[in-house]
Order: C-alpha cells, then structure tokens, then sequence
C-alpha cells in the first residue's frame, strides 16, 4: 500500500465543497497515507478555460503539475472530476505534443513540467494503490444495508484516448468498495450520464432537466442516497433537488454522500454532527434511521 | 501537398482543414452514423446536433458553427467523444469552434454562457484561484439575476459552502504571465 501522495484540491475543495476536503483528509490518515498539498498551487481553468483559450487552459495545470514534480511527487490526487480531467488531459498533450509543451513551457517558466507525474482519481487510489482487501480490513462498523446508487458523472472514467481504471460506461469500484462494507448497491442505467454541473448557473434550466431525469431514476430504482466522487456532481445533484421539486412539482429528498463520508463512518471515524451541515438534503435521519450515526 | 490541392478544389473546406491542423481530428472520416448525437445529454436544446456540427465542418459553414448556440451548450462530457466509431474526438472539434469563436470576435449565441466562463477565469486571473463568491455576485449582477439567486446563494453561505475571502496564489506574477497572452478579456 502507498504511504503518501501529491495532493492537489483544487477550488471547490477550499470553498463550495470543504466537507470533502475534510472527510477525505480524515479518511486518508485513517489509512495511514499523508496527502502532500501541492505548495501555492493554482486554479486549473475548470470546465472554462479550454472553452476560451486552449493554451490558457494547459498552461494552468501545467504550473501544478511542474510544481508537484519540483517536490518529487510521484502521484498527485485530485478529487475533483473536473480539476482531475484537466490535469490529466494536459498531461497527455504536452508530453505528446512538443509545440503546445514548447508555448506552455514558456508561459509557466520560471516552472517546467518534465512528463512525469501520475494523476489519480479518489476511486483509482482506493481501488488500485489502497486495495479493497486492505480497506475492508479496517472496518469497524457496517454500512446496514444502505441502499445507493453510485454516481460516477462524467470525467473520473470517460476521458477519450486515456485508459480508464474502470469501464468508461459501466464502472462498478465505487460498488466493489461499499458493498463489502455492508451497503446495498442499486444498479441503474445513469451512473456516467452528464449532471450538467459546470451549466448549473449560466443554464440552470437545462441542468434542471438533467438532473430531474438522474433524481428520478435514483428514486424510481429505490435508492436511499446517490454516491459521487466529484464536489461538482455532488453540489449539482444535492442543490438542484430543491429547484426540481419546486418547478416540477417533484418530492425529491434523496442525499448525495461523498464516498469519502460512507467509508469514514464504516472505518469508525466519528465526526461532529457539524459534517453534515454542508448538506443541501439533510442526510442525518438517514444515517440515524440505519444505525449509522 | 495533398491538403493544398485540396484547398483549391474546395476552399471551404480550409475549415476542416484547420482542425485537422490545429486539433488533428480528421473529419473525414464521419459517416453519420449519429451515434454521437443519440449519446448527447445536451442535443435537445442545441440548434445543431454533434453529427450536423461535424457535417458543417466538413462542408466548411464557419459562419454558421460559430454563430450556434450548440458549440456553447456542449457540456464537455464526452460521450460523443468516447462513442464515434471512427475516433473522432468530436468534443476536442467543438472546443476549437469555441476558441475561434473568442479569437474572432464572434458575437456569439449564447452570451451568458461565455461571460459566465469570461468572469470565472478574471477571478483566476485575479487570485490564481477561483473567487466564488465575488464572481458569481458579479456575474448575476450582470445578467440581472442577481435578486432571483440571492436566496440560494444565501442558503450556501449559511451552509458553510461559500468562502467570504478569496483564497490568493503568493507567486501572482507567474499566474499574471500564465494569462499575459490569453483571450480572456482583462
Ligand atoms: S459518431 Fe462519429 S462517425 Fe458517427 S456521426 Fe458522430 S462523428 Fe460521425
Ligand atoms: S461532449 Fe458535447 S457534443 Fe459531445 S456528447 Fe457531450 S455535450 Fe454532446
């Protein structure tokens, strides 16, 4: 098992989704790997950048990526699908593509990025560096029969020409994880549809759409709770809830858990009542009504 | 060689000639099978579908692509991408569209999308980290949005999910050289 790892944030993390910088730290000590933050590290562009200006939009992750390699990191993890995909698209075109790297590398000097570093996705580490044995060796509680989706979005398998940990249409790791921990995992057919997470304030009414049809099924299916990864699929999915139901005259009530915050509470982390504030949907009688909390 | 040929054939075609340059995506290779497009969550409210932009590339109809409102509402979450069974990276196409469409100063169809990306990356430019808070307040100030969100806006305040105070890179110059060049109005 790995012992330690680059880490990079990113926006959402330090702001509209700190509770899964948080749970994820706490999760990771628990396993005993040390997150090294990438020091002074920047914005990657998002989903906005490569829309204006492509050079713009590899020359941002290009600063993180060299920094990261500056301090011998090996691996860098970024937990967000967006800031994830990003970092890893540049990767791919700057060490195939010497006349974008020679453009970058000029625009990020005093910084350079050789090519070396490894970006991973919060499941890729789990599944492949942590090991699901090793995980479920840590148990301490059992997740009690939770029924839930797993919501996996866009970018964390499907990014074109990149070989994906998982299926790119049909993963199944965030399944294998919680399963052998006691939860029940629903099988549905949106788990890699689009949320619409980067339209949910310039198109909100497209994203409403999107997401109406993701709710829906995760309900329709019987789910209890949805699980994600990403902090943009997570805050899309919880906030738009409230909007849908209101427009459509829906009854949505349905939680979206960080996978983080399911294994946390199976390893026996216990944290204040306080983690669960962030949430739009109130998960706590959830958690309570299984025992969980 | 070939490509000049080609040109002069056809000179609309210079366009899907660009891409094939600027993005190495070859076009060509499209045989409508519109599988792309069965797989796109945003086709429904676009004006023309991934398989017709990839058509309209080839026959060269800039003004047009540049002027749709399908290049702006594309999510980038590359099921077209992932899908076409000649490898075109239709996505990689769209956003080339999208530069181009900045680059020339398109006035383009959906101009709250564009300044919602133009504002987010000012804060980058800014802060070398997305400022929140303030982008987004400007951003709803000037589209006039700004009384119909407070409320949710308040809500994820209160939840803990918007930071009051930008979080800033200490090595701003290097973030200023990053966007010296850029397109992103200053
Ligand atoms: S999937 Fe590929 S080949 Fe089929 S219509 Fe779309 S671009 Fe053309
Ligand atoms: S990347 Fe854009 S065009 Fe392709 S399927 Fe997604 S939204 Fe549609």
């Amino acid at each position: 098992m790995i012992q330690e790892t680059g880490y990079y944030p990113g926006c959402s993390l330090h702001a509209s989704s700190k509770n899964l910088d948080i749970t994820l730290k706490d999760l990771f000590k628990k396993l005993g790997i040390k997150l090294n933050e990438i020091p002074d590290w920047n914005c990657c562009g998002a989903s906005a950048a490569h829309c204006i200006d492509e050079i713009l939009a590899l020359s941002l992750p290009a600063r993180d990526l060299a920094r990261a390699e500056k301090e011998g990191f090996k691996t860098v993890l970024a937990p967000c699908s967006a800031c994830y995909q990003r970092l890893v698209v540049t990767h791919e075109i700057l060490v195939k593509d010497p006349k974008k790297m020679e453009k970058v590398e000029k625009l990020i000097s005093p910084n350079s990025y050789k090519g070396t570093i490894v970006i991973k996705n919060i499941m890729d580490l789990l599944i492949n560096d942590v090991t699901i044995p090793e995980i479920v060796a840590r148990k301490e509680k059992d997740l009690n029969g939770l029924k839930f989706v797993a919501y996996y979005g866009c970018w964390l398998t499907r990014i074109p020409r990149v070989k994906s940990f998982d299926s790119v249409e049909n993963p199944v790791s965030i399944e294998n994880i919680l399963k052998p921990l006691g939860a029940e995992p629903i099988d549905w057919p949106y788990k890699t549809d689009c949320c619409g997470g980067s339209f949910s304030i310039s198109k909100e009414e497209l994203v409403i759409e999107l997401d109406d049809k993701i709710i829906s099924m995760a309900d329709k299916v019987g789910a209890e709770c949805i699980v994600t990864t990403c902090p943009l699929c997570q805050t899309n999915l919880d906030v738009m809830q409230e909007k849908i139901n209101k427009i459509k005259g829906k009854d949505f009530n349905l939680p979206v858990f960080y996978i983080t915050e399911l294994l946390g509470i199976a390893l026996g982390i216990k944290w204040s009542s306080k983690i669960w504030r962030y949430h739009m949907v109130d998960p706590v009688d959830l958690l309570k009504s299984k025992r969980l909390i | 060689m070939e490509q000049k040929a080609e040109e002069i054939r056809n000179p609309e075609r210079s366009l899907a000639l660009m891409v094939k340059e600027e993005t190495g995506e070859n076009v060509f290779a499209c045989y409508q099978c519109l599988k792309c497009t069965a797989g796109c969550p945003m086709s429904f409210a676009m004006d023309y579908p991934p398989n017709q932009i990839i058509r309209m590339v080839q026959l060269g109809l800039k003004e047009e692509l540049l002027n749709s409102k399908a290049i702006w509402i594309c999510s980038s979450c590359y099921t077209c991408s992932v899908r076409c069974p000649n490898d075109i990276h239709i996505a990689h196409v769209i956003d080339f569209l999208r530069n181009l469409a900045i680059k020339e100063k398109v006035k383009t169809a959906e101009e709250n999308v564009v300044l919602f990306h133009e504002m987010f990356l000012q804060s980058v430019s800014k802060y070398g980290r997305a400022y929140e808070a303030q982008f987004l307040s400007k951003y709803e100030m000037k589209t006039g949005k700004l009384i119909k969100n407070m409320v949710s806006g308040l809500k994820m305040f209160l939840k803990g999910r918007m930071a009051i105070l930008p979080q800033k890179v200490k090595k701003m110059d290097e973030i200023k050289k990053i966007f010296s060049g850029s397109e992103v109005p200053k």
